[in-house]
């Protein structure tokens, strides 16, 4: 009798447990609303007056309730067949309403299915949330290159848009290692170790890296490596993201390689003459290219003992303060070196903006010309030029 | 009207190539409007002081070019803004050869009488905006 007891109490809890966690609604057989509990009329946003004695269709869509489908559940049901999985509803006032559930019948003592008792979860919320991630995720791999490895680097998976870009089919690099994509001296490096420990302590990496492509073709990847985490929040495989920039990386270095070329180019300091030497200023000046000026100039003066120096500035687009300053200060130290300094080829224009700016050029030696200026620089050096006379 | 649609340019500066790239575009700017090779000299040149003040001083700025369109007067407004330190004593800036930054301090006055128009807004929270107009 006892032990009959605490069966029948543990029957009570429970329907307890579930009324309290779950959602409930029992119907007829012939789909009726019997009654429900809070939890469920909560989730459809129904009181349970507004359900009672109504047909289980008004928690579906029009097209559903007419289907064969909808029938079938109904008949299945009428055979004392259970049903379950996720279910699609619709809640007051047309509310999309996704809901995990068991719909079970109840047999009277000679086993004909009499009432269903249906058992929901709101799953609305994940739903959405999942709906969500799985756009976030497609929008990722439409636009980027992922692939996924396993902690030990063997390759998990890739997508399309990572396998084009290193010219390799996903067969060819399933299972491999990822230092397939590397350099061998770098994938025997400790740097190397030091990065799979890095993911797999779960710290994540991100920046430039050169990879290696199919056929050894060299590729720029900006990419982060991001380990995912178990539940318990141990790393379990790490995505990489990547965008090819190859073809920035390469601009890129072409320009340095110009820049320094134009550098190279930008002090051509000549000889004119026995102890006479030209530097014509073309384009823009900026602190770095009169750092190198001066320096040439100033070994160049040396190397031919040079008396005069013209510096030729017809091709200076602007002559500013900074500029006209480092002019100043270059003319002072070929002073210094026992050198004149010319400054020629200030243009009319320019020499009216200097006025107004209030720049003064009193210690400097300037011609307006070229002409003027090696004229002057032969004179300073005890020449003359003379014109011949005519027989 | 020729130039009556003509579009501001907004140049960022945060480096010496832009102050150079500025001094450029100014010129091209005011050729562009009409003004002949001396007045293109003076904006040019006045652009360069404006954006190698924001570039040693604030790190950071911008410069515009406006045309400007009066009663049968055409003209070019520029507009140089930052965010830095502001100047604590305009008066002196204003002077001739006073510097903060080891230059020739001829800037901010020699920017002036490159100009028509000058005009230095200092009731700022921060940074230094300069507005200076030449007229053809």
């Amino acid at each position: 009798m006892k032990a009959n007891e605490l069966e029948v109490n543990k029957h009570q809890a429970i329907i307890n447990a579930l009324d309290k966690s779950q959602g409930t609604i029992e119907f007829n057989m012939d789909g009726t609303i019997i009654t429900a509990n809070d939890n469920f009329l909560n989730a459809l946003g129904y009181s349970l007056e507004e359900v009672k004695g109504k047909h289980h269709r008004i928690f579906c869509e029009e097209s559903y309730i007419n289907s064969q489908e909808y029938k079938a559940f109904w008949e299945k049901l009428n055979r004392g067949k259970f049903d379950s999985g996720e279910y699609k509803r619709i809640g007051k006032n047309g509310r999309e309403v996704y809901i995990q559930a068991t719909y079970n019948p109840i047999f009277d003592v000679k086993g004909k299915p009499v009432q269903v008792l249906k058992i929901a979860t709101d799953v609305t919320k994940q739903k959405i949330l999942n709906a969500e991630f799985e756009g976030k995720i497609s929008a990722i791999d439409k636009s980027q290159g992922t692939i996924e490895f396993n902690m030990d680097g063997t390759i998990i998976t890739s997508n399309d848009n990572f396998l084009n870009v290193l010219g390799y089919a996903l067969e060819e690099v399933k299972g491999k290692h990822h230092r397939i994509f590397c350099e061998e001296s770098y994938a025997n490096s400790s740097e190397y170790r030091s990065f799979w420990e890095m993911l797999n302590r779960g710290e994540f990496h991100s920046g430039e890296y050169k990879r290696f492509g199919k056929n050894g073709r060299e590729v720029y990847l900006q990419a982060t490596y991001n380990p995912i985490f178990d539940l318990n929040g141990k790393p379990l495989k790490v995505l990489k993201i990547a965008t090819d920039i190859t073809e920035q990386k390469r601009l890129g270095v072409e320009r340095s390689k110009q820049a320094a070329l134009i550098m190279e180019m930008s002090t051509p300091v000549m000889q004119l003459w026995d102890n006479v030497l030209l530097l014509p200023i073309v384009g823009l000046v900026d602190s770095k290219r009169v750092q190198l000026i001066m320096e040439t100039v100033l070994q160049k003066i040396l190397d031919y003992q040079a008396k005069v120096i013209i510096l030729d500035i017809q091709g200076v687009p602007a002559v500013d303060s900074a500029v006209a300053n480092h002019l100043i200060k270059v003319t002072k130290a070929t002073k210094l070196m026992g050198c004149t300094c010319i400054v020629t080829g200030i243009s009319p224009q320019v020499s009216q903006a200097l006025v107004n700016l209030g720049i003064e050029l009193t210690d400097i030696l300037t011609q307006s010309t070229l002409k003027d200026g090696v004229t002057t620089a032969l004179r300073v050096i005890g020449f003359q030029l003379t014109k011949n006379k005519k027989d | 009207m020729p130039h009556s649609n003509k579009k501001s340019n907004r140049l960022t500066i945060s480096g010496e190539t832009d102050v150079a790239y500025a001094a450029l575009g100014a010129k091209n700017y005011a050729e562009e409007i009409g003004f002949s090779k001396t007045g293109q000299c003076m904006i040019s040149t006045a652009v360069s002081e404006l954006a190698r003040n924001i570039y040693v001083y604030a790190k950071k700025g911008t410069i515009t070019l406006n045309f400007l369109e009066g009663n049968s007067k055409k003209g070019i407004e520029v507009v140089a803004e930052d965010s830095g330190p502001g100047i604590t004593d305009i008066e002196t800036a204003m002077q001739d050869n006073f510097s903060t930054g080891s230059t020739m301090g001829v800037g901010l006055p020699g920017t002036k009488r490159l100009m028509d128009e000058f005009q230095i807004d200092t009731h700022r929270a921060q940074g230094v905006k300069v507005t200076v107009k030449k007229w053809i």
